[in-house]
């Protein structure tokens, strides 16, 4: 198993670094002059564009800018963004945590809403249960997110007022009652600081989004578990554990589900960390500052230092997540150690 | 520590919040009307707290929060660098030397009372106004003015060019200041900048850039910084000491709320989370107008939006090319059509109506597509194929682009439509062989002059000139308006009246339509007020 985590963790590190390269290398081709930008825009003068590329070290050899950014991230510094000129480990630790706070939830009701229901569909598979969710899985994975988040701002906050509009705070608790930035996720800051009338105002600006963000995810988990369980109730062993007069509970938890977990733990996985970065039109329509957001902004803006490190913690985080699904896959699933 | 009224006061808002549905800050809209005289200064405000009639603050005043759905995102919040969107904000915390009222054309009396330049226009002295506080409770003086200006110099960054010809600066008592400049420059406007000039306090001075971006400044200006999460809030509190005094209805404190997405900012408004929101989708503009629970309010910033050709690519290097596609321009459509009374038509000045050396009497290009088919033929030219690049960042542009290509089409030019980032954009622009052909160019002054206007985006060789025009006759004239502007204002007219119609004539691009903002907020909302640059959150009451 050690040996297993070491290889893991030494591919690992080359897709690291090799995307670093990749973006780096990508964001420097991209059409766009960061220069211009930090200096001024259309508005800045010859001179001050010159200046800036100097500042930036824009004109030094793409070798030699790699090389020195290569040296810095590894002493943890992302380097300064070119757009707010605050240091780029600051602005993930603003924005990160906004994201954090929406993503974990949504993973948590896919996996405690999907996983149940994928089961019971794929348990009476053919059934009115099934047919009913599949139903409803598929209009779920269809539908727009963005077009959903439109639709619920228009009914639940605008019509009937159940819930806010956008943001992460109503401009009272802002002013009246704000959280104290502790770890950046609103809901824990405010417990920590006993801040119960932020907490809830940060609760109530969580729901829509969180329900928007989760149908994809819930409706994905359902169709995975679901069509798992199906293929692994027609696997020999489960035949064989109903001839031999085991319990259909026993055969349900201890064999099918037990086998029929394991893609829907890729599944999740990839979709959790697709989610840091990919919920960026539910943050733009929630107003939510999340890191998809940053990213986006980063982008169209030509803003290497914030693209290249949202490119490399992402990565980080894909290779984290899959090493612990299939650490979690090789637990469950001996042939996948052996492999 | 927290009081119990607060305690109170955020129980029953966390009531609201969660049982009643969306919070909102301000009392229910009352019924009101459609679209309002935005741009009209309200009589008891004319150039701000100069006209007012200062009322101390006290229990009377109605504790009042306006919340103001926000569009963009602030680069750069230290005033001596910030060179973009940040004078919407700054304008509220800081304040300049002189006004510019875009009713009257003229620069009225802000933090200066009144000013004097000598004979040749390189020396101007400000006399200040007395008896203002900076937020810290410092005195405004002469030593202030002196200090902001010799730091936007020693910065040299963004907006600091326009102190070029600033050598020296005396302060002969604590309420007079002089700027003994190189060459004639127009101090008096130049002191109205919506960039650059906003004065700080000396006690910023060994603050770095990093404590303004905290959203942190001492200005002399109604409202004080309170509190800032980038991307999220910005909170600004009323300065109770603010020498202009403040009256009943007045907004105690303002709430920038960070929403990209213009259909959610609409929302916010709606729903009553927002009382105040800009930048709205044309199409939502038009269905507003019949709400009687909102107010649409356009007011002049002095922008304008031109479409340039360019000039490099052949065949664009032939005049009567240009000229052509000037004719074949559907100016009256697209206004009519697309923007109604949220914008207005400019076809006989580069410089917007509000400014000086604004004109209506040169010859501009009417839509005439007979005369453009004459100017291809004498030109040689059929079968043209052009790129119009727009990008995402002025929705209407494609619309626009799309109504021209039905007009070219009738003189067999196709016109392709190709979209960019704003950035990506002003990179391929900057070289004359990939820039394209034809593009939008919307230009706010840095200050209010026409040679900000005529120097940046038609001076050779200047970052705004995308049309890569060149005429040394016009750079001349533009030079000599800068120096006349600074001297003999009337002499500065006709110098960029005639550089205006020399630009006009040569055709590397063409003026179309003046742009406002436009504001929509709570109908209960009153005393929208533009100064110059944006609009001017000191004028809002709430009845």
């Amino acid at each position: 198993m050690i040996r297993y985590i070491a290889r893991r963790l030494v591919f690992a590190t080359v897709v690291v670094v090799g995307v670093l390269v990749i973006t780096f290398l990508i964001v420097r081709v991209l059409p766009g002059d960061p220069a211009r930008l930090y200096a001024g825009g259309p508005r800045a003068t010859p001179d001050q564009v010159d200046r800036a590329r100097h500042e930036l070290g824009l004109d030094r050899p793409l070798v030699e800018q790699l090389g020195a950014y290569m040296g810095n991230v590894v002493r943890g510094d992302f380097g300064r963004s070119f757009v707010t000129r605050r240091t780029v480990v600051e602005d993930l630790a603003r924005f990160f945590p906004a994201t954090l706070e929406l993503v974990i939830p949504v993973m948590s009701l896919a996996l405690m809403l999907g996983v149940p229901v994928g089961v019971v569909s794929g348990a009476r598979s053919g059934g009115r249960i099934d047919q009913t969710t599949r139903f409803l899985a598929i209009s779920g994975a269809a539908l727009p997110p963005f077009w959903l988040a439109l639709v619920a701002q228009l009914v639940f906050a605008s019509s009937l007022g159940w819930l806010p509009v956008a943001g992460r705070l109503g401009s009272e608790v802002t002013v009246l009652e704000p959280i104290d930035r502790v770890t950046g996720f609103y809901t824990v800051d405010a417990v920590l600081t006993g801040n119960w009338i932020g907490l809830g105002d940060a609760l109530a600006h969580l729901v829509l989004p969180i329900v928007v963000l989760s149908v994809y995810p819930i409706s994905l988990v359902i169709r995975q578990t679901r069509s798992s369980v199906v293929e692994v109730m027609r696997e020999p062993f489960v035949t064989a554990a109903r001839a031999s007069g085991l319990p259909e509970r026993t055969i349900m938890f201890r064999f099918v589900l037990k086998n029929a977990f394991v893609p829907t733990l890729t599944v999740l996985g990839l979709t959790f960390v697709a989610s840091l970065t990919g919920s960026v039109l539910i943050e733009v329509i929630f107003g939510w500052p999340g890191i998809g957001r940053y990213v986006t902004d980063s982008i169209i803006a030509s803003d290497l230092p914030a693209v290249v490190a949202v490119t490399v913690i992402g990565t980080v985080g894909y290779v984290v997540v899959n090493l612990v699904v299939d650490l979690i896959q090789a637990a469950l699933d001996p042939r996948v150690r052996a492999r | 520590m927290r009081t119990s009224n607060r305690m109170v006061a955020g129980a029953m808002l966390a009531a609201t919040c969660l049982v009643g549905g969306a919070c909102t800050a301000t009392a229910p809209a009352s019924s009101g009307s459609g679209v309002a005289t935005g741009s009209a200064v309200p009589s008891d405000v004319p150039g701000g707290p100069t006209g007012g009639t200062p009322v101390t603050s006290g229990a009377e005043i109605p504790e009042n929060v306006l919340t103001y759905a926000y569009a963009k995102e602030w680069p750069q919040l230290d005033p001596s660098v910030a060179f973009s969107a940040e004078p919407d904000v700054l304008a509220q915390v800081y304040e300049t030397l002189t006004v510019f009222n875009p009713e009257t054309g003229e620069v009225e009396p802000g933090l200066a009372t009144s000013w004097e330049n000598d004979a040749d226009g390189t020396e101007w002295t400000f006399q200040l106004q007395e008896g203002v506080k900076f937020h810290d409770g410092s005195d405004f003086d002469a030593e202030a003015v002196k200090f902001t200006v010799e730091r936007a110099k020693e910065i040299n960054r963004g907006p600091a060019y326009i102190f070029d010809a600033v050598e020296s600066i005396d302060t002969p008592d604590p309420l007079s200041v002089t700027f003994n400049l190189s060459a004639a420059r127009p101090m008096d406007l130049i002191m109205a900048a919506g960039w650059g000039a906003f004065i700080l306090s000396p006690s910023s001075d060994d603050q770095p850039s990093e404590w303004f971006q905290e959203g942190q400044g001492i200005g002399t200006g109604p409202y004080m910084w309170e509190s800032y999460q980038p991307g999220e809030s910005a909170v600004l509190a009323r300065f109770p000491g603010y020498w202009g005094g403040w009256r009943p209805g007045q907004f105690t404190q303002v709430i920038y709320t960070f929403t990209p997405e213009a259909t959610s900012r609409q929302q916010e408004l709606l729903s009553g989370s927002a009382q105040l929101t800009l930048n709205l989708n044309l199409e939502d503009l038009r269905r507003l107008e019949a709400d009687p629970n909102v107010t649409i309010a356009p007011l002049n910033i002095i922008g304008i939006r031109y479409l340039l050709f360019n000039n490099a690519r052949p065949p664009l290097d032939d005049v009567d090319v240009r000229q052509a596609l000037a004719h074949s321009f559907p100016t009256e459509d697209v206004v009519d059509n697309l923007f109604g009374e949220y914008a207005t038509i400019n076809k006989n000045s580069l410089v917007p109506d509000g400014v000086w050396g604004h004109t209506t009497d040169l010859p501009g290009y009417d839509y005439d597509l007979d005369r453009a088919r004459e100017l291809l033929e004498q030109a040689g030219v059929s079968e043209l194929s052009l790129e119009f690049a727009y990008t995402g960042s002025f929705p209407e542009e494609v619309l626009i682009g799309q109504l021209w290509k039905a007009t070219l089409e009738q003189l067999g030019v196709t016109l392709n439509l190709r979209q960019y980032t704003f950035n990506a954009l002003i990179a391929t622009s900057d070289n004359p062989s990939t820039a394209p052909h034809a593009q939008f160019e919307y230009w706010p002054p840095t200050y209010p002059s026409p040679y900000d206007y005529l120097f940046s985006v038609f001076g050779t060789g200047q970052g705004g000139n995308v049309a890569f025009y060149s005429n040394p006759e016009v750079d001349e004239l533009i030079d000599r308006g800068l120096t006349e502007s600074g001297s003999d204002r009337d002499a500065a007219v006709a110098t960029f009246t005639e550089a205006q119609r020399l630009i006009l004539e040569d055709a590397p691009g063409i003026p179309v339509f003046d742009q406002p903002e436009v504001f929509v907020g709570d109908s209960a909302i009153d005393g929208y007020l533009s100064r110059g640059f944006t609009i001017y959150l000191y004028g809002l009451t709430e009845s």
